[in-house]
């Protein structure tokens, strides 16, 4: 197990790094002066040279990849061209705010994920079932940053409830989540509803019904858990597609965190913050489905057994 | 089965609840209440040098001013993350003299001046008695220093163009300064009154080095207290100002991205003034008695740039044309909702020395007139007009970068259609756009050429100068906005003499050329002449004070809450 952990984790280095190459690249090949957006629009040719020059850009690509490499094995992400602050700094002081809003986007799609999912399955073919599967398709449908905006001219400018934007309390957290969470929310409760149904027919809950257990613990114990793998690895792969939505309701929410630090990287071509950036969202996700694929093994004691045999 | 149910409900309840419990009433605009400032977003970093926030006995009157831009650096030599740094340069900062809101000069730091007989030197009386945020002294030392630093290559401010007029600044005394120049130049105040001449702390500057950009001293009427880049800027009474005692005990400059979310604060009080309120917001935010708009002719003025490397250009009757066939009027009444003026010269109205030349009106049978009289007829009835078997085919580039930009293009498109030239789009993204522009001449891709030009240091013959004085040299990129490549030597002159030389410093024939020299370029049409957006700035009603600059900038020195 313990080799398992550590082969796995060893592989996140390449991948960050071919992540990491490959923006660089790119960045490279895209259209736009970095040199003239920092040297802004009232600079003359000369100015613009002396700043690019300045900024090393006058020198070989390879030299600037193994440059920015160099530094990377020293943990150092390089020094932003449009602050003059280290990427790394600029990188860690938003990234509370993400964590925060990831976290709660998770936590918030899981719950209510579930629970919609369960009672669906429990209720199938009810009022409950088609309304909550309704309001599932039109989450996965509708683009958050449109629903972020509707969130905002109800609960704050009508009624008056939350505020527009920014990050504080807990208030301050509601909206963004909400929006960020809605295509989560359908996912995971349609995949628990079919799970569920699947499950729910099983040989092992007509024993479970048959020894006489009570139906919430069949639900709780048996079926749920069951239920979890499937439930887990989709988390774990959305969790990508979470942290992109997060970019955009950081955006739209005036949220101070990594996602509209790399809008604005990418509209000013900051290229090290972008490759910073890129790296720490790397890195997150396949941290994230480490920690899924270790949680098999405690979910599914066929997975435990079987890891145990091999080693 | 039924209490899990039950528990779920109760806990999607208890969410709602929690959030329903801590909201406390929405807007701070109460005069007496000492209200916790709960609405404003927690800093992320705190990262001024150590300076105590004034330690408060009255009830704090704090504005929050919600922007679009990224605030990125805050040294008054380069202000990056325009407009919206500027705007906190101007509160941050003095100058030696400052526009009003009519553009006109007013004296600040230099309480007044002579100019030399020859023209050539302007000496400066500047107030005494004036420190810094940090407690130094400002004195003439202080200007030479911040002329020094904006004319250096190590800094390398992109507004050095502004100031290499000058060649040499003397310290008469303690508290005289002359600047002298080559030639007598014409809009010396207008130069100095940029936002680049915010005079900074020389002993700031040389404690922070390059640091200094986020940690900026002036003499203005507000000090940083935290500046966290990308998010907010916070700002505090300078207790010391020299002038009238500033009203805010705090400023908050927020960076809201999007539109709806600015025009959102505003109607619930997050916000006590926002910028570029969308046009369509115009009029529901005017009819709302807590709110209102400022409505500002803006000097920025939005053309197509005629490349003249394409033959079909190079023909003036073919310019002249086109500019027949788009109906200003009405792109600016349903585009921009009445809020922009349709250009009747090269500038708009509210640039001081502006004329209005106008003439080519909406006349669809005057522009096929005019295309048919330079050889451009539709000889194999296809819709487009033809001239020695080609057609009429011309390629516009533009991106995303201002409002609108995108209808207005396939608008005038339309316009075109309807006289027989087939207009091609080319559209990028704005942080791309200006790397297809800025080329030297014969790598030029574009026929026609989307931008608007704003002259920040509201001098006319500056924004003549940049797209309509020849590029000195083909094989680089333009010189400054001269994105056609128009090149008319005597113009050149015209414009030169309205700014050195003897006659520029004499107003009446100063403008006497200038009136000379937009109708020059009107009836040569180097453009697709178009609009000029007005400025519109939400504010609460209870916010007083508030100056919208037409070169765009929110002046917010004088801003109160009315009591």
């Amino acid at each position: 197990m313990a080799t398992y952990v550590i082969r796995r984790a060893f592989l996140i280095i390449p991948t960050a790094l071919l992540v990491v190459t490959l923006v660089f690249f790119i960045f490279r090949l895209v259209p736009g002066d970095v040199a003239r957006i920092v040297a802004g629009e009232r600079a003359t040719e000369e100015e613009v040279a002396l700043i690019r020059e300045q900024m090393g850009l006058n020198d070989p690509i390879h030299v600037q990849y193994a440059r920015y490499l160099w530094g990377l094995a020293h943990g150092d992400l390089g020094r932003s061209l449009t602050y003059r602050r280290q990427v790394l700094d600029e990188i860690i002081s938003r990234v509370p705010a993400t964590l925060e809003l990831a976290l709660a986007g998770i936590g918030v799609s899981v719950i209510i994920g579930v629970g919609t999912g369960i009672i669906s399955a429990v209720k199938r073919n009810t009022i409950y079932d088609y309304t909550s599967m309704v309001a599932a398709i039109s989450g996965v449908c509708v683009p958050n940053f449109w629903l972020g905006l509707l969130l905002i001219m109800i609960f704050s400018v009508s009624l008056g409830w939350l505020p527009t934007g920014g990050r504080g309390g807990l208030k301050f957290l509601i909206l963004p989540t909400v929006a960020l969470s809605a295509r989560l929310i359908a996912i995971i409760a349609r995949l628990t509803r079919s799970t569920m149904l699947e499950v729910i027919s099983g040989d092992y809950v007509r024993t479970a019904r048959a020894k006489g257990l009570n139906e919430r613990v069949i639900l709780a114990r048996h079926a749920l858990r069951n239920a979890m793998i499937p439930l887990v690895t989709i988390v774990g792969l959305q969790f990508g597609s979470l942290l992109a939505g997060s970019i955009v309701v950081e955006t739209v929410f005036a949220w101070p965190g990594m996602g509209s630090l790399l809008i604005n990287a990418v509209n000013s071509r900051d290229y090290p913050m972008v490759q910073g950036i890129t790296l720490v969202y790397t890195i997150a996700f396949m941290v994230v489905n480490l920690l899924t694929d270790l949680s098999y093994g405690f979910l599914d004691p066929r997975v435990r057994l079987a890891e145990g045999r091999e080693g | 089965m039924k209490s899990l149910k039950v528990t779920l409900v109760l806990l999607v309840v208890a969410l709602f609840v929690l959030a329903a419990c801590t909201v406390p009433a929405p807007a701070p605009t109460e005069p007496v209440a000492a209200e916790p400032p709960a609405e404003e977003a927690a800093p992320v970093e705190e990262k001024a040098p150590a300076e105590e926030a004034a330690p408060e006995e009255e009830p704090g009157r704090e504005l929050v001013y919600a922007e679009r831009a990224v605030i990125n650096q805050l040294d008054s030599i380069d202000p990056r993350g325009y407009p919206s740094s500027y705007e906190t340069v101007y509160l941050l900062y003095d100058q030696l003299v400052r526009f009003d809101s009519n553009l006109q000069i007013q004296p600040e730091l230099a309480e007044s001046w002579e100019v030399s007989d020859d023209g050539l030197t302007w000496t400066l009386n500047l107030r005494d008695a004036i420190t810094f945020h940090d407690g130094t002294p400002f004195n003439a030392e202080a200007v030479k220093y911040h002329v020094d630093r904006l004319q250096s290559e190590d800094w390398a401010s992109p507004n050095r163009s502004l100031w290499d007029h000058i060649t040499s600044v003397e310290v008469v005394d303690d508290y005289t300064v002359a600047l002298s120049t080559d030639e007598p130049f014409g809009p010396m105040l207008f130069y100095m009154a940029h936002g680049s001449g915010g005079i900074a702390s020389p002993a700031a500057v040389e404690e922070w080095g390059k640091d200094f950009v986020e940690h900026p001293v002036g003499t203005g009427p507000y000090k940083l207290e935290s500046f966290t880049p990308g998010v907010e800027v916070v700002l505090v009474r300078n207790e010391g100002y020299w002038g009238d005692r500033p009203a805010l005990d705090k400023i908050t400059i927020k960076q809201v991205p999007e539109a709806g979310a600015r025009v959102a604060m505003l109607e619930t009080g997050e916000a006590d003034i926002i910028a570029e309120v969308p046009p369509e917001d115009f009029e529901r935010l005017k009819a709302d008695p807590d709110m209102d708009v400022i409505q500002q002719t803006g000097l920025r003025t939005f053309f197509f740039a005629y490349n003249f490397d394409t033959p079909a250009l190079q023909e003036v009757k073919v310019r002249q044309a086109l500019n027949h066939a788009v109906d200003r009027d009405t792109l600016v009444e349903t585009i921009f909702l009445g809020l922009a003026e349709p250009l009747n010269s090269a500038t708009s109205s509210a640039m001081p020395g502006h004329v209005a030349v106008g003439g080519y009106e909406y006349d669809p049978e005057k522009a096929k007139a005019l295309l048919a009289e330079a050889g451009w007829t539709d000889t194999d009835g296809d819709g487009i007009v033809d001239k020695d078997g080609e057609a009429l085919k011309l390629t516009i580039l533009f991106s995303d970068a201002y409002p609108k930009e995108q209808e207005v293009v396939e608008a005038v498109q339309l316009y075109l259609k309807d006289v027989g030239v087939d207009l091609e789009l080319w559209q990028t993204d704005a942080a791309s756009v200006r790397s297809y522009q800025k080329v030297a001449r014969n790598e030029a891709e574009y026929d026609l050429v989307n931008w608007g030009f704003n002259a920040s240091n509201g001098d006319i013959t500056y924004h003549l100068e940049s797209m309509w004085v020849s590029n000195p040299d083909d094989a680089a990129p333009p010189y400054r906005w001269n994105l056609g490549w128009y090149s008319n030597p005597e113009l050149d002159e015209l414009l030169a003499d309205t700014k050195l030389g003897a006659a520029a410093v004499d107003s009446e024939h100063r403008a006497e050329l200038l009136a000379q020299a937009q109708e020059t370029i009107w009836n040569e049409a180097p453009h697709l002449w178009l609009y000029a957006p007005d400025l519109l700035a939400g504010y609460r009603t209870d916010v007083e004070g508030l100056v919208v600059l037409p070169t765009i900038f929110y002046n917010l020195r004088d801003v109160r809450f009315a009591e």
